[in-house]
């Protein structure tokens, strides 16, 4: 085949196919997922494949995405992290006497949320103690936008201390007794256990300050100050604010919202291309090529040894895929790398197109140019590679196409069996971990539907592209 | 006299029948297609013989041993004195494809439709390492398509099957056939295809070719009128089997054997007084099928001058008639 | 006086391709009278095969009917609705055997079944009755009416296209257009088939029209000869008048080419050149790139049939 011969054949097969707009479609698609898969690193993380496994600290767990707002009537605080350049550092060691040295900082946040971030966490403050005997005290008041202000929590602090507001007993106990003052006496009877230990905390803290604030929070939007002061009382105690962290952890985050390790699913979804194209392409192509050979091999040789082939052809389809592959993963589950995934399609997945190419193999072979090629010397080698593959070539693209979804799902199908790769970040994975942690029933929509919806994506751009390509390159419907 | 080219000793093939299972295990033997039954001719050089019959006879089969495509039952087959009845290695087979090559029937199904012309004379070429560099090898496919009158080459080469006409086609065949300067050539049918106001122009080409490239043809044909244009020989076959043999002229104008009488009554004539005549066709019923071969002479069903207890009895042998007109019949001469 | 059966005037009928417009049958003229049979003949792409479809109503796509009329037994079926077409005039007035038709006789079906099925849906037959005609017309083409129950694959060549001339006649209409009816079959096969076409002519009147490019064939069998060349009729006539005195160039060299079996040619003679692309067809005659005695006016004016002799025309120049 020459160059010309190509580019020629290229030219009439574009011409044929740009006519054809679901394929047109299906090519647009396609390059975006391609695009997604090699952007992945500059879109989200480089990093996220190697911390997908991991918690991830400082993201809320279980939460939608940012956009969910524009749906609900209760618009939920988004998730905010401040660092040193966000502060307002009001004192910074300054000498009390005494030997007691005093930083402050504040920060500000503006609720205009219904609800408010879930949690405020502060950490991350360098502490140098010369004495661990005696810690630094930090205090965390908060100043409403109703002038009320509440002392949420005076604690020892050490290096690496991690401060949860939302999770912190001590805390709990301060904002209950500052919020019983305005609460009505009644909805308190009898209740008051219960309440202080089910209420959410960060609700009460930005709750407007009325009757049923315990029970029935309202939220009061404004600007709310947060002041922390920190007293170190040992000489050669150093107080280091330049690392610290304010997490105020959203009740949304990023555009699709985290899971229960609190991973962002965007990023999830955007490396799990890579995972469905590499996947879906590489088991396509690969079972297609070895269907290809072994069916016009077996075309070619004839009689027993062809017979002998179609055999085992035969005998590998009958072999329930799905199953042997669950057991398979099931036997060597955690040690599933996606390349065993993608041997085992492939070893599975040649039969159906072997047996169509040995029929067009067997086809080509009678027709008469074929014994005119004999007629002049030509050896087999040449008969295969000159008059039979050229042929057969064009319609194993359209079948490489149309086998990608297939792949694809049983990727996904074993992945969310929890067979699959356990490092790799696949939108099969994700579901899985969807269904362990009950996401449907917790109403968790955003984990579990967008991974379902870009799996579909995949099967639909190799399928728009798979059947305009069997329509343009089908050789029975050819025109020739 | 010099060798003849081609000789051909009692040639047969026997395609078998599958049984199947239940067959075979009740013991029944083996059936045979009888497609060649025994066919013994000579071809010298220069020289046009055709082998003429009806759809079935064996023809077809005959050209295909004697290009070797496939393997005899049984019979030798000698190229300029040198038996080639069993060729071993792949050099033989290539050096036999060099010296002996084909024209099909189909002009268009005997080209890879997605071949060029280029590439479709360029195959012969590589296949047999002839022409090392690319402008050697187009110098050569373009001096064959001159030979078969496709001018300006530089036109034709770059396009497809489809795109040249049936005669502009056969003659690119013919051109195939030729580039490597054979020694014989079989010709299955070359203008059975074409319009025939067309079969003049590529068989005239044929009989110039044969002059100026000095190669020898084997003619396979079922029309008459074609054979005794172009053949210098023919041999007429029926059901496998040569049943008259001899110098093209003589074999049509003084006919011994039935079966070749009806043949030459059978082919239509520009004559239109005899329009509304029924045609007098000196032959009976159909062509039987090649596997039940009828005992004694094969076409006794058919002849109406078959003798009962003679000819449907004994196998008639081929006799020389008269000087190299040769007949297998028992009574030639009598009728 | 014998009745026309088929009066064909001015008939157009283009195809319209993405290439451009092929005039394939461009205004073709003749009658054909009960009894007779009409050989048109012409080298592959003149056209022959798409005036035999569009003769039945059914060009094929992209093809049209753009003029002219055709009038089967006195009645107009340019311009007749599908519907109609299909229910009155296919197979009943006219019918056709077509190329290769003897492999298209579908395999799963027996041929008296597929003999039957115009019978039944045409006519409303019963199945008995319909049965009994399919026999007795397999008979008059020479074959034995257990045939019916035979499927396609059981019969040899001749014995399908005998089946597929029954089934042509089987709804007895007006007018048979047999497209290369004999082609694909062999030498004593292909003589039989004329002989009984021969004996239906005799016997039942047959009109016919035979198309084929094979001019030895036409002249078993044919009453008038026209010959066809890119879209048109340049010459027709009664067959002796054509055979013994062609007045065109163009037939002059189709006979010159046919082997002679019981004469001695020196040269077979044989036209240069192709046959023209009938969607630019030569200007004025389009026979005038190949013809060896073109003059000016051939070039530049297309000539009309004219008559020569007593049943003979023929359009050109020279004459």
């Amino acid at each position: 085949m020459r160059w010309i011969d190509v580019k020629e054949s290229l030219k009439d097969f574009w011409f044929e196919f740009k006519r054809q707009k679901g394929g047109l479609f299906g090519i647009f698609l396609l390059a975006l997922l391609v695009f997604t898969a090699l952007a992945a690193p500059y879109i989200t993380e480089p990093d996220i494949p190697k911390k997908w496994t991991t918690y991830w600290e400082g993201n809320p767990t279980n939460v939608p995405p940012v956009w969910y707002n524009y749906f609900t009537t209760k618009k939920l605080a988004a998730h905010e992290v401040l660092t040193y350049e966000n502060l307002k550092i009001t004192a910074e060691g300054q000498d009390l006497g005494g030997g007691v040295k005093y930083y402050a900082f504040e920060f500000d946040y503006n609720h205009k949320y219904d609800l408010p971030p879930k949690d405020l966490i502060i950490k991350n403050i360098g502490a140098q103690l010369a004495d661990l005997n005696t810690p630094a005290q930090i205090v965390i008041t908060v100043y409403r936008p109703d002038g009320n202000k509440i002392e949420l929590l005076s604690a020892d602090l050490v290096e690496g201390s991690i401060y949860q507001i939302a999770k912190m007993g001590t805390v709990r106990n301060n904002v209950f007794n500052w919020a019983s003052q305005f609460e009505d006496p009644k909805n308190l009877q009898g209740r008051v256990e219960t309440i202080k230990s089910t209420m959410d905390v960060m609700e009460v803290i930005f709750a407007k300050a009325e009757p049923g604030i315990l029970i029935n929070p309202q939220p009061l939007h404004g600007d709310y100050k947060f002041v922390v002061e920190i007293f170190t009382f040992t000489k050669g105690d150093k107080i280091d604010l330049k690392p610290v962290q304010i997490i105020l952890t959203g009740r949304t985050y990023g555009f699709m919202g985290t899971d229960y390790k609190g991973r962002d699913l965007w990023a999830g979804l955007v490396w799990g291309t890579r995972v469905s194209l590499v996947v879906g392409v590489a088991v396509a192509v690969l079972s297609v090529l070895i269907g290809i050979a072994y069916g016009v091999t077996s075309a070619y040789l004839g009689g027993w040894k062809d017979e002998f082939m179609q055999r085992v052809n035969e005998f590998v389809a009958s072999i329930p895929t799905l199953p042997i592959l669950i057991l398979l993963g099931a036997a060597f589950k955690g040690h599933v790398t996606l390349w065993t995934i993608i041997f085992l399609l492939v070893m599975f997945g040649w039969t159906g197109i072997a047996k169509v190419a040995r029929s067009m193999a067997l086809q080509i072979k009678e027709q008469t140019y074929v014994e005119a090629a004999r007629a002049l010397g030509a050896g087999t080698g040449r008969i295969i590679f000159k008059h039979i593959m050229p042929q057969i070539m064009p319609y194993a693209f359209a079948v490489m196409a149309l086998n990608v979804p297939s792949a694809v799902l049983t990727e996904a199908s074993l992945s969310f069996l929890g067979l699959g790769d356990p490092t790799a970040v696949t939108w099969g994975q994700i579901l899985h971990d969807a269904q362990t942690n009950s996401a449907t029933i917790n109403g968790y929509w955003w984990w579990v539907i967008p991974p379902g919806l870009a799996i579909s994506l995949v099967a639909l751009t190799f399928v728009l592209i798979g059947v305009a390509l069997d329509r343009v390159l089908n050789p029975r419907l050819k025109r020739l | 006299m010099a060798e003849p080219i081609l000789k051909v000793e009692n040639l047969k093939k026997y395609f078998p029948i599958k049984r199947g299972l239940l067959g075979a295990l009740r013991g029944e033997p083996p059936r045979f297609v009888r497609a060649v039954d025994g066919v013994s001719f000579e071809v010298y050089k220069q020289e046009v013989f055709a082998l003429v019959g009806e759809s079935g006879c064996g023809k077809t089969t005959t050209g295909k041993l004697v290009m070797k495509l496939l393997e005899p039952t049984d019979g030798r087959i000698y190229l300029e004195g040198r038996d080639v009845t069993e060729l071993k290695t792949q050099e033989e087979i290539k050096a036999y494809r060099r010296k002996v090559q084909m024209i099909f029937q189909d002009p268009f199904s005997s080209m890879n439709p997605r071949f060029r012309i280029y590439d479709v004379l360029e195959e012969p070429l590589l296949i047999h390492g002839i022409g090392e560099t690319r402008a050697e090898r187009e110098e050569l496919i373009h001096k064959a398509l001159e030979m078969v009158k496709i001018v300006p080459p530089e036109d034709y080469v770059g396009r497809h099957p489809h795109m040249l006409s049936g005669g502009q086609r056969q003659r690119v065949a013919i051109a195939r056939a030729l580039i490597l300067n054979p020694t014989f050539i079989v010709a299955d049918e070359p203008v059975s295809m074409l319009d025939v106001s067309i079969r003049a122009e590529v068989l005239e080409l044929m009989k110039e070719l044969k002059e100026k490239m000095g190669v020898t043809y084997l003619y396979i044909t079922h029309d008459l009128s074609t054979a005794r244009y172009f053949a210098d020989w023919i041999a007429v076959m029926y059901l496998g089997r040569i049943v008259e043999m001899g110098p093209a002229k003589v074999v049509i104008d003084n006919p011994i054997h039935p079966y070749t009488r009806a043949l030459l009554a059978a082919v239509p004539e520009p004559i239109p007084e005899r329009r509304n005549i029924i045609k007098e066709l000196p032959i009976k019923g159909e062509v039987p099928s090649a596997v039940n071969i009828p005992p004694g002479c094969r076409f006794h069903p058919r002849c109406v001058y078959m003798e009962k207890g003679l000819c449907d009895i004994k196998h008639p042998q081929l006799v020389e008639y008269e000087h190299n007109h040769w007949v297998e019949c028992h009574l030639a001469g009598k009728i | 006086m014998a009745k026309t059966v088929l009066e064909v005037k001015d008939l157009k009928m283009y195809y319209f391709t993405s290439r451009g417009v092929v005039r394939a049958v461009d205004n073709v003229s003749f009658e054909l009278k009960k009894g007779e049979v009409m050989g048109l003949a012409g080298e592959s792409g003149c056209g022959k095969s798409s005036l035999g479809f569009t003769l039945m109503g059914m060009p094929t796509p992209p093809g049209k009917i753009v003029g002219g009329s055709v009038k089967i037994d006195g009645r107009e079926i340019v311009g007749l609705p599908e519907n109609v077409l299909r229910r009155e005039i296919r197979w009943q007035k006219i019918s056709m055997i077509f190329q290769g038709a003897m492999n298209a006789l579908n395999p799963v079906y027996t041929i008296g079944y597929q003999m039957i099925e115009p019978l039944i849906y045409h006519k409303g037959m019963e199945k008995e009755e319909a049965l009994d005609r399919a026999m007795r017309y397999l008979e008059l083409v020479g074959l034995s009416p257990e045939i019916v129950y035979r499927y396609p694959h059981e019969l040899s060549g001749g014995m399908k296209q005998r089946v597929i001339i029954a089934t042509a006649l089987i709804l007895e209409p007006e007018v048979v257009i047999a497209d290369e009816p004999t082609t694909a079959l062999d030498v004593v096969v292909q003589a039989q088939i004329i002989n009984l076409m021969k004996k239906l002519k005799k016997e039942l009147g047959l009109s016919m029209i035979f198309i084929t490019h094979d001019l030895s064939i036409l002249a078993e069998i044919s009453d008038r000869v026209a010959i066809m060349y890119a879209g048109k009729i340049i010459e027709i006539g009664d067959s002796q008048k054509i055979y013994y005195e062609p007045a065109h160039p163009y037939t002059q060299k189709l006979l010159a080419a046919i082997p002679r079996l019981h004469e001695d040619v020196d040269k077979l003679e044989f036209i240069p050149g192709q046959p023209p692309n009938l969607i630019n067809p030569p200007s004025g005659c389009r026979f005038h790139p190949r013809c060896p005695y073109a003059m000016q006016v051939c070039k530049e004016q297309e000539p009309e049939l004219k008559e020569i002799d007593k049943d003979h025309y023929a359009a050109c120049w020279l004459l």
